[in-house]
């Protein structure tokens, strides 16, 4: 720095300036020329340009130095009029009392287009040795783009505040997670739907919440995202803090960078589980209300049916009776009517089984299942012997149970005739009676009697269907009433079944569980067997 | 032992009479309400055993009527519907007490009923 030439132009210096011969020479203008902040100087009362650097005409938007240089503040600068510049300026060098400016804002015309910028700037009045101002130096630094860029992230701030007010206040759950699964937000309804807080979740993988068996689903979201395709309306099944699982609707969006690459993905989750109960419990009540219908239908059936069969069924009997009693029929004819009072006996029993809702006694009376199994199994001795069925029988002391002595039997003779037809070709068949409680009360006590078989099993899909009326696996000779008939006769002794079955090869079989209660309420119309007494 | 068979069947009640009469009792057949009311005042049954649901007078009216005229008469109702028939439910609730048998009967089984009978060896 040679020695003529003042470090800076400052009050001290002014003197320099104020001499004509020793203004800015061609270094110090070259100097100040490639400063990195805007510089000018003024002077007289005027307030003319003495001299502007290549930086102050290119945040003026202007291009040559000739348009300031011995023009007035106004004529040089017309569009800053009513900006309050001039007025600065002037006070500045009538007052000599510098001024700083942070920030301020002028609007400039540059290049014919008004612009908006910022500036940083001091207006220091130059000084003679005596103290007079002589002029203003104008010392400016553009912070337009520092200015827009704190405004677009003060902006960007509020917006992703409100965005957050908006996640956080939302009912559903949303939460958002990198592409390597871990989980980087969290909202106040994930909270509440998943019961783990922010703090717990966010830096956790996302199979916190994804049950084992569902990790799969996660793999094919991720692939997804990683395309950058949604994942809309996905219904599946997630897991809380307490192990539940809920039933949701999930949404999942890929999360961009400003430049537009994906680096993770947001989930919106709705609990859905209400909703599919409800949806559930609609299906199961339209399910019941066709089955019921269907039951109605076929006991009306049912009751016409044993009407039109019973009254033939009468004569025919009575007619064999009479036959078998003729006198001189040969052994031969006696043998025929014998085999076809065996064989109606028989069609009768089916009937009753299956068609007739008959009572013979009006009033319920002390059963003992356990004799009513042991008769049952006398009576398909043959039928179990013929198949090489080996039985097992594991008896408990029970007490007995109210019930009606035919239908107790009926129930026992249809789920141990599924259970043998259930095994032509032999198997195991146990059966065990025991005291027990009902499932869905503890408080009732009754005998539970189990007949467990070792046949083919009941396939899945059929399984909700065994009790209804007219359905049968066994088309050829089944009748799709029995497990019906069993149903509705327990249904009267308050009593309750359940089915077990498995149709896999190797562990096939069939568990049929039956409560009879101790007790139950008779019906209305089921007189007590005292008033019957003539 | 005069036993009255009330059917609208009448291979029903044909065969049962004919049953009954080779035990050696005395039985005949009615196949109406009317008829059944007009035998019954010269057969004077000990014994009535009648269908219940029958064309026009049911089987439990006439009954009651028998009943009312013949107090000592032993009545059965007789049917091949469940005791989900009406009728026999109301006749109950009523205070009616006969004893309901199921269709179809064993004749053996019946024949022993009516040898239980407390008049039955009056007859």
């Amino acid at each position: 720095m040679s020695e003529d030439f003042p470090r800076v132009p400052t009050a001290r210096n002014v003197k320099f300036f104020a001499d004509e011969s020793r203004r800015p020479n061609i270094a110090m203008r070259d100097l100040l020329q490639e400063a990195p902040s805007a510089i000018g100087v003024l002077f007289g009362d005027a307030l003319r340009w003495q001299f502007v650097n290549s930086e102050f005409l290119r945040v003026a938007g202007r291009n040559r130095a000739e348009e300031f240089v011995g023009k007035t503040i106004r004529e040089s600068l017309p569009e800053l009029e009513g900006q309050g510049f001039f007025e600065l300026l002037e006070n500045v060098y009538c007052t000599g009392n510098p001024y700083r400016g942070r920030e301020v804002k002028a609007v400039l015309n540059k290049n014919g287009h008004m612009q908006d910028a910022y500036f940083n700037f001091v207006y220091q009045p130059l000084r003679t040795d005596d103290g007079h101002v002589q002029g203003v130096l104008v010392h400016a630094i553009d912070v337009t783009y520092e200015v827009l860029a704190r405004n677009e992230i003060n902006r960007r701030d509020r917006a992703m505040g409100l965005l957050a007010a908006i996640v956080d206040s939302s009912d559903d759950a949303i939460v958002s997670k990198g592409l390597d699964g871990v989980i980087t937000s969290w909202n106040k309804s994930a909270e509440v739907l998943f019961g783990y807080s922010a703090e717990e979740a966010i830096g956790r993988h996302i199979t916190l919440i994804i049950p084992p068996d569902r990790r799969a689903e996660e793999d094919m979201i991720i692939e997804r995202i990683r395309r950058g395709q949604r994942v809309d309306h996905f219904e599946t099944v997630r897991l809380r803090k307490d192990g539940s699982r809920i039933e949701l609707s999930l949404t999942i969006s890929p999360v961009k960078d400003p430049a537009g690459k994906i680096i993770g993905a947001s989930k919106v989750a709705r609990d859905i589980t209400e909703r599919r109960q409800a949806a559930r419990s609609l299906r199961e009540s339209e399910e019941r209300l066709r089955k019921t219908e269907k039951l109605a239908a076929a006991g009306q059936l049912a009751a016409s049916l044993a009407h039109e069969i019973n009254n033939p069924l009468s004569s025919i009997t009575n007619a064999l009776y009479l036959l078998k009693h003729c006198p001189g029929l040969d052994p031969k004819a006696q043998s025929f009517v014998s085999i076809a009072s065996t064989e109606l006996a028989r069609m009768s029993r089916i009937v009753k089984q299956s068609l007739s809702y008959y009572r013979s006694r009006v009033l319920p009376k002390d059963v003992d299942i356990a004799a009513a199994v042991d008769e049952s199994l006398q009576v398909f001795s043959g039928k179990t012997d013929r198949a090489g069925i080996r039985i097992t029988r594991k008896i408990s002391k029970a007490g007995p149970v109210l019930g009606f002595p035919d239908e107790v039997r009926q129930v026992i003779d249809n789920l141990l005739l599924n259970a043998v037809e259930a095994m032509p070709r032999g198997g195991r068949l146990a059966i065990c009676v025991h005291p027990s409680r009902s499932w869905r009360d503890p408080s009732i006590h009754g005998v539970r009697l189990t007949i467990a078989d070792s046949g083919a099993g009941i396939p899945k899909g059929v399984l909700p269907r065994i009790f209804e009326p007219f359905f049968t696996t066994k088309p050829e000779k089944g009748t799709g009433l029995g497990l019906w008939v069993v149903y509705a006769l327990l249904a009267r002794h308050e009593g309750a079944i359940r089915v077990h079955s498995s149709a896999l090869p190797g562990r096939c079989g069939t568990a049929v569980s039956v409560l009879w209660p101790h007790v139950f309420r008779l019906q209305p119309g089921e007189v007590p067997e005292a008033s019957l007494a003539a | 032992m005069h036993i009255l068979i009330i059917d609208d069947e009448r291979y029903v009640a044909d065969t049962l009479v004919m049953v009954l009469e080779q035990s050696g009792l005395e039985a005949i057949a009615a196949y109406d309400a009317d008829s059944a009311l007009k035998k019954a005042e010269s057969f004077r049954p000990t014994v009535v055993i009648s269908d219940v649901i029958m064309p026009g007078t049911n089987g439990i009216e006439v009954c009651q009527q028998i009943h009312a005229r013949f107090p000592a008469c032993h009545i059965f109702l007789f049917s091949g519907q469940a005791a989900t028939n009406e009728l026999v439910r109301d006749a109950y609730a009523k205070g009616v007490t006969w004893e309901l048998l199921a269709k179809p009967i064993e004749p053996e089984d019946l024949l022993a009923k009516l040898a239980a009978l407390p008049d039955a060896s009056q007859a």
